[in-house]
């Protein structure tokens, strides 16, 4: 057992979702070295299933929040950490990974407007090139 | 950049300094909280409905959906029967095997080794035939 067959065991169940080419980087410098890593991603993993397989329905459940202009909020939330990843969906309902940050307003009510604006520039640029502009 | 090498360079980055144990018993526990989660939106039951049919704490059904739980295969069998989900062995061998039992060929069943193995596997006996 190598870490590739491993990773292409997992890609099986989350191949259907796209990221920007910005967001690997921004959500890499989120968690490298912070000691959380395999836990993140253990949720993250669950997540991605849970969108992967309910869409737009994700939202039923807390962890997936609608945002405006068509982008929503996945909550990534662990003893050690609060993270949360701007995404959205491509009009051939493929979901999207736009944005990551650290969630640091506690018990008060998550302000998204400073990362409302890349998430939308980015989510622009990738119906750009998935869905010619639409 | 192609789709699932997009989604790969996430894994990978995410898990560089891992061993491939540690990768896939976190993936692994992701991959079963995430269906547990979906699987129970999908039946349109709450967590303290889940949590009372299994006899839990809401916190516990909360911690699997989270990916934060071992799961002992006792547990698995038990969120399997109450979310109606199919449950496979979760280790099988990596390549088929030959055993010599005496001075014959033993071939394990294709099933052994999961739904892969059905399009490689090159039958030899006819495991269903009687003997005569």
């Amino acid at each position: 057992m190598n870490k590739a067959d491993v990773l292409a065991l997992l890609l099986q169940y989350l191949s259907d979702i796209l990221c920007h080419n910005d967001f690997v980087p921004e959500l890499i410098s989120l968690i490298a070295g912070s000691g959380y890593e395999l836990k993140f991603f253990g949720m993250l993993n669950a997540r991605l299933l849970v969108l992967s397989s309910l869409g737009v329905q994700a939202t039923v459940t807390k962890e997936f929040e609608p945002l405006t202009d068509g982008l929503y909020s996945m909550h990534l939330a662990g003893r050690d950490f609060n993270i949360r990843i701007i995404y959205a969906f491509l009009q051939n309902r493929q979901p999207v990974l736009l944005s990551a940050f650290h969630e640091r307003e506690g018990k008060k009510k998550t302000d998204y407007s400073s990362y409302i604006p890349v998430a939308k520039n980015r989510l622009l640029q990738m119906r750009k090139e998935n869905d010619n502009g639409k | 950049m192609e789709n699932k090498e997009n989604m790969m360079s996430l894994l990978d980055a995410v898990t560089t300094d891992f061993t491939p144990e540690e990768i896939l018993l976190s993936g692994l526990q992701g991959i079963i909280a995430g269906t547990i989660s979906m699987r129970r939106q999908q039946l349109g039951m709450s967590q303290k409905e889940l949590a009372k049919k299994l006899n839990v704490r809401q916190s516990l059904v909360s911690r699997w959906e989270n990916a934060e739980t071992n799961f002992t295969l006792e547990t698995l069998v038990r969120i399997a029967s109450a979310l109606d989900l199919k449950m496979q062995p979760p280790i099988v061998p990596q390549t088929p095997q030959v055993y010599s039992v005496g001075n014959s060929n033993v071939y394990p069943h294709p099933a052994a080794f999961g739904s892969w193995a059905s399009a490689s596997y090159k039958p030899v006996p006819d495991y269903d035939a009687k003997e005569n």
